[in-house]
């Protein structure tokens, strides 16, 4: 067999993952959302490990023109590796600035930038042409999108999503207003279909992708898929980003044909040059890591003990996309344990309502929130700020139930202490995965 | 193509017989849901209020024309007549409501009573004397002064700017106002459903639950703050107006056309009841607690907060229902916070 292929494949996914990633940056931009999401709030959720990434001020938006930059460099192909660590190291910084803006999808192209660092992508788009690669590196991208497929898929394998068609239920019924679809998204048979033809959809789709000759019909799928979930759902760039990423199952003829559109006109970008049919044991070593990691990481969740859904120990980086439709409410109590002084706290004095919605039904951050209350209120000259939440917690339209122990002082609660020991236990069994 | 199509519609199909579950939802005419709250709830309220308060205003003109018991009878009396048709209102600041800034400037307590009483408060839209005029402001003038007929001339002045407030809300809803908020009928952040509850939720959580009941009541400090009641200087109206309130929420949610019928027809069940009747249920318990209470809420938190403190529980029982499940269950975008999600 040969190793060798042309490497048009991956300056297309290069091109497209590049274009895509600079209309992300000038999208959230133009909506405002640099400083809606990381200048005008006064505090910040961090994950774990990195309380020290928080938003630079008006700096923010130096960051996302950096990263913007890097975007445009990879889409052409300018100084490839160097643009895609930094746009790596911009991007990933500005995930981990605000725990609440969490989603899928940031996950995916962090972690699909570190692993794009370390193969090689011949430069430009015209020089690039005639290039030829290790075919190894194409199939390790191939790889890459069908485990998160396939994971989202397995993710759904669970009585909520099968058997009770929810969170779906819920949603789709409040998309009303849909021209032609509205009265449809009313009838439950019609939550059932798409419930399980995601299910479906997500576990069959990388091998219809792989399998040359189900390939078009699957792309097809993709792209239907992918529209229809845009409609339906805000979920912003994700499905271009999906839609462009399953160009990579196609052969490279096709690519070829994509790239000599492309690099219609002069080539700019000096110097074609020959990449090393081998593969590098420093390339090799980092890409084995990456998909070790994205194979392993989204199990850790046996490790913990609870319903998944309601401690979330292990939920975020897993690929469960769209699983939950959780809705909480939090009210905050401080109590000096030196005095008589007490307080309910109102949250909106030191959070947005988005942060709000987010921190009420996720403990890390009813946790992260209330030792912040603490000391807040240890500088309003509470000597020994104890504090309390009272939180109910809906999920998938089950009845509210109460959420943290609200007897428990939280600032004796530590990130270390075990979530089952601090939240109530779940009344309800959701099985599988 | 046609194939993969085909295996899901045959799965679609072959996986809707789950017997656990109810059959289907039926679609519920949301247009028809604003319909009915705009034209049967919020505008007859409006034109309610605006009559009361155009009356209050006229006994305040003849009471500054001609002090005495009498016309000072009828001013008080109209004075209570309109404050409890503003609870009528208050839930629903929706559009006009809350951009002639209506709740702030009528009905912001406690109201400083040092600054009335010096005489100097100057123009009524500034917003730092949004509690020097209002219901507060009248209360104090009419029930708190020794002699009500040295400030009658600030009676008549606030009560012409509530008839004001009361009259440019009401045209705004019976203008164009009323189509745009029909036809608004969508689903998002910024549509009409989505505003509405909002707003009555706002309301319900902090100025019917909060303001009336927990903050007097003491909830949300160290001690019991009787003096932060509604309608202190009255000395006989704060149970009225917390039970006026509480029955326009009632009425908002429970009659035909409504988020109770919403939510009936999206068969939404919680713990085997429907949540309509549960969240009926929260609205009766807080008016039977209600009913135990002095006619003042203030007088009550002094004699025995224990029971204002028993209503405060049972409004944010309603808060839960109201907040986590309902929404939840109807899909409701909880704030203007637009984003990405997944």
């Amino acid at each position: 067999m040969r190793t060798e292929t042309s490497a048009a494949p991956l300056v297309v996914f290069r091109f497209g993952f590049g274009l895509i990633m600079l209309l992300s940056i000038i999208r959230f931009w133009a909506n405002g959302w640099i400083e809606k999401l990381y200048l005008s709030p006064d505090f910040f959720f961090s994950y774990r490990y990195f309380e020290w990434v928080k938003p630079l001020g008006t700096w923010t938006y130096a960051l996302f023109a950096v990263v913007a930059l890097a975007a445009a460099c990879i889409m052409v192909g300018y100084r490839y590796r160097a643009a895609m660590v930094v746009f790596f190291l911009g991007f990933t910084y500005i995930e981990l600035m605000d725990k609440t803006t969490y989603l899928n999808h940031y996950y995916f192209i962090s972690l699909l930038a570190f692993l794009l660092i370390w193969i090689p992508i011949p430069p430009g788009l015209a020089a690039a042409r005639g290039c030829r690669v290790n075919r190894f590196y194409i199939h390790i991208l191939r790889l890459f999108v069908a485990v998160v497929y396939f994971y989202a898929g397995l993710a759904k394998l669970n009585s909520d999503w099968l058997l009770h068609a929810q969170p779906l239920a819920i949603w789709l019924p409040a998309r009303y207003d849909l021209p032609f679809l509205g009265d449809l998204l009313q009838q439950r048979w019609v939550h059932f279909a798409f419930a399980w033809g995601g299910a479906l959809y997500d576990l069959a789709i990388p091998f219809l992708l792989l399998w040359r000759r189900t390939r078009v019909a699957a792309f097809l799928l993709v792209v239907i898929f992918h529209v229809l979930t845009r409609v339906l759902f805000p979920i912003g760039m994700f499905p271009y980003i999906m839609i462009v990423s399953a160009l990579i199952f196609f052969g490279p003829e096709l690519h070829e044909r994509i790239l000599a559109v492309l690099a219609r006109g002069r080539s700019w970008v000096a110097g074609r040059r020959s990449l090393s049919a081998r593969v590098p044991v420093w390339r090799l070593l980092p890409i084995t890591g990456v998909l070790l990691f994205h194979l392993l990481f989204p199990f850790r969740y046996v490790l913990q003990p609870g319903e998944l859904f309601w401690t979330e120990a292990g939920y975020r980086f897993s690929w469960r996309v769209m699983l939950m439709e959780k809705a909480g409410l939090a009210t905050f109590r401080v109590e000096d344990g030196a005095s008589d002084r007490r307080a309910v706290v109102d949250n909106r004095e030191f959070l947005t309502a988005f942060q709000e919605k987010q921190m009420a039904t996720q403990p890390d951050f009813l946790l992260e929130f209330a030792q912040f209350i603490a000391r807040e209120y240890q500088n309003r000259g509470f000597l020994q700020p104890q504090v309390y939440v009272d939180s109910y917690v809906a999920l998938n339209g089950r009845r509210s139930q109460p959420y943290v122990d609200p007897e428990l002082d939280l600032t004796t609660v530590s990130r270390n202490t075990p979530v089952q020991q601090w939240l109530l236990p779940f009344q309800d069994t959701i099985y599988g995965f | 193509m046609t194939r993969y199509l085909l295996c899901l519609a045959l799965l679609a199909v072959g996986c809707t017989t789950d017997p656990t579950e109810p059959a289907e939802s039926a679609s519920f005419d949301r247009q028809a849901m604003l319909v009915h709250w705009a034209d049967d709830i919020i505008v007859p309220a409006f034109q309610d209020f605006k009559r009361d308060a155009t009356d209050l205003e006229s006994a305040a003109r003849a009471y500054e024309s001609t002090p005495s018991d009498e016309t000072l009878a009828t001013v008080r009396s109209a004075f209570a007549t309109a404050y409890l048709g503003w609870q009528r209102l208050s839930p629903f600041m929706t559009g006009p409501g809350e951009e002639h800034r209506l709740r702030e400037q009528l009905n912001i307590y406690p109201t400083d009573t040092t600054r009335l009483l010096s005489g100097s408060t100057g123009s009524l839209e500034l917003p730092s004397n949004v509690d020097v005029q209002g219901f507060p402001a009248l209360d104090f003038l009419l029930f708190g002064t020794q002699d009500p007929a040295d400030r009658r001339a600030e009676v008549t002045r606030l009560s012409a700017r509530i008839t004001e407030l009361a009259s440019v809300a009401l045209a705004d809803w019976t203008g164009e106002y009323r189509d745009a908020y029909v036809a608004a009928s969508g689903n998002s952040a910024t549509a009409s459903v989505d505003r509405t509850v909002n707003d009555f939720i706002f309301w319900y959580e902090k100025y019917l639950r909060a303001g009336k009941i927990g903050i007097p009541a003491g909830v949300f400090s160290s001690d019991p703050r009787p003096a932060l009641a509604e309608a202190p200087y009255h000395g006989n109206l704060s149970r009225a107006l917390f039970l006026e309130g509480l029955e326009a929420g009632n009425d908002f949610f429970s009659t035909e056309a409504g988020l109770a019928d919403y939510l009936d027809a999206l068969r939404v069940e919680r713990g085997g009841e429907s949540l309509s009747s549960q969240i009926r249920a929260g609205f009766g318990t807080a008016a039977d607690r209600a009913a135990e209470l002095n006619a003042d809420i203030a007088t009550q938190v002094r004699n025995d907060p224990t029971a204002v403190l028993q209503l405060y529980d049972a409004l944010q029982a309603n808060v839960i229902l109201l907040k986590v499940d309902m929404l939840q269950a109807l899909g409701i975008n909880v704030d203007y916070v637009d984003a990405d999600g997944d």
